[in-house]
């Protein structure tokens, strides 16, 4: 079980300073809107932090640009809305300097390339599906299934209101071990490249020996004659070699409990 | 838990591609890179929408999917005019259209919007949570991703020719082949 709650906590306290521009080809008038500045948590998502962002810049944007979902750009590229912030921040950001300056559109929604969510409960859905794969791997499912509707809804709301104690009290058992299990059967993990796609593999947390395995193993693993991984990023965070993965699935999972990694590559 | 290998699922990927050959259907197989889960299965169909005519591509793609460790079914619709069907449209085009016991919270536990595994682009995709379980209820299945989507497809109007059980049975080998080749007596 996560037992070191210091951690989990500076990891729920992770913030990112966001600069949001207007698109000016959405502007109408002669003045351009001040820039909107906020703090938002890493583990959340760009729809569930940019109520407050969409009421400040929709007075300054025509009627016709306002389609109903809101986009965001970053030097050009759509940031994925189902991404935690977090991820996209050190995907993309990568001298890692602050506020992280964000575009936002009100049309030409580019439904080509991201997922689109009109309303909150789409996001939610979203949300619930990759908590369920997770706990597939971790417990064959069988943590959430026996888990009771209100509690998968404790889950959400916990991340929707920033509420720790709330989320961890449902959490904690996706987190927990099965009887004499030391370790999950898989590891939920992603790994990221650096053009923002991922993969996903089976990783059990241990090695073939039955030694906890360590980031090294990992990036062992995930090298090629032609390519060598030389480094894993979360939260911003370099992790370190020796870390045990099964500790990091515990402490460092996203809230869908997955982990995910940017991994560096260096070609042989 | 019926779990399906990655070796698995490409085999009997090949088993219905050669199915839909000899029946001259047109699925297809669509390869990225040869690593797990980077290959599917690929069929586009045309469909008219009752209500408003209009013609409405749909491209279905049957996805391996590594944790499930079972088929998993994406796919996207577009109108006539290129634009993508929405959520809500789609499970008005299909699903419970007639039946209006099924409510909103009913939708979104069955049909999600997420990105594809391989394409990185949005599609809808069916949730494969109870997929493993229904294959496990098929124990006899000679191609689990023939009964996979002999199962789901007719949800999305996906019907599958009766020959594809045919031939999977063999009988379609004895019906067309075999019977010129009977040695005469």
């Amino acid at each position: 079980m996560a037992n070191d709650r210091e951690v989990l906590r500076m990891i729920w306290e992770g913030q990112l300073a966001l600069c949001f521009q207007a698109d000016p080809d959405e502007i109408v008038g002669l003045q351009q809107p001040e820039n909107f500045y906020l703090m938002v948590s890493r583990l959340s998502y760009l729809p569930l932090v940019t109520d407050k962002v969409k009421k400040y810049f929709s007075r300054f944007i025509s009627d016709s640009q306002q389609d109903g979902t809101v986009w965001f750009d970053y030097n050009g590229a759509p940031l994925k809305l189902h991404y935690p912030i977090g991820i996209l921040y050190d995907l993309f950001q990568e001298e890692g300097s602050q506020p992280w300056c964000l575009t936002i559109h009100f049309s030409k929604f580019p439904e080509d390339s991201l997922v689109k969510f009109e309303t909150k409960d789409l996001l939610e859905s979203y949300f619930m599906s990759c908590l369920k794969e997770a706990d597939v791997l971790k417990h064959r499912g069988q943590v959430i299934s026996s888990m009771q509707k209100k509690e998968h809804n404790q889950l959400w709301i916990g991340l929707v209101n920033d509420k720790f104690d709330q989320f961890w009290a449902v959490n904690r058992r996706l987190m927990e071990l099965n009887g004499e299990q030391e370790c999950f059967k898989y590891t939920p993990i992603r790994f990221y490249n650096e053009d923002g796609t991922y993969i996903q593999k089976l990783v059990s947390p241990l090695t073939e020996s039955g030694k906890k395995k360590t980031v090294k193993d990992l990036l062992d693993e995930l090298s090629t004659p032609k390519r060598k991984a030389v480094g894993a990023k979360t939260h911003g965070i370099d992790v370190h070699s020796e870390t045990h993965l099964q500790w990091m699935s515990e402490h460092l999972s996203y809230p869908d409990n997955f982990l995910h990694l940017v991994i560096y590559y260096e070609s042989v | 838990m019926s779990c399906m290998s990655w070796a698995d699922f490409c085999q009997e990927s090949q088993e219905l591609l050669e199915m839909s050959r000899r029946l001259i259907d047109t699925w297809s197989w669509e390869e990225k890179t040869s690593d797990e889960g980077q290959s599917y299965l690929v069929y586009k169909q045309k469909l008219s929408d009752p209500l408003t005519q209009d013609l409405i591509q749909i491209e279905y793609n049957i996805v391996y999917s590594i944790s499930y460790q079972v088929p998993i079914m994406y796919f996207q619709a577009h109108h006539s005019d290129g634009k993508m069907l929405s959520l809500e449209s789609v499970w008005q085009l299909f699903l419970f259209q007639k039946d209006s016991q099924y409510s909103r919270e009913d939708m979104l536990s069955i049909l999600t919007q997420m990105e594809h595994p391989v394409l990185f682009k949005p599609y809808m995709c069916l949730h494969p949570c109870r997929t493993a379980e229904i294959l496990e209820q098929m124990p006899h299945s000679k191609n689990r991703i023939l009964t996979f989507i002999s199962i789901m497809g007719p949800y999305l109007q996906l019907n599958l020719d009766n020959g594809y059980g045919l031939l999977c049975r063999g009988e379609g080998e004895y019906l067309s082949d075999d019977v010129k080749n009977l040695p005469t007596v």
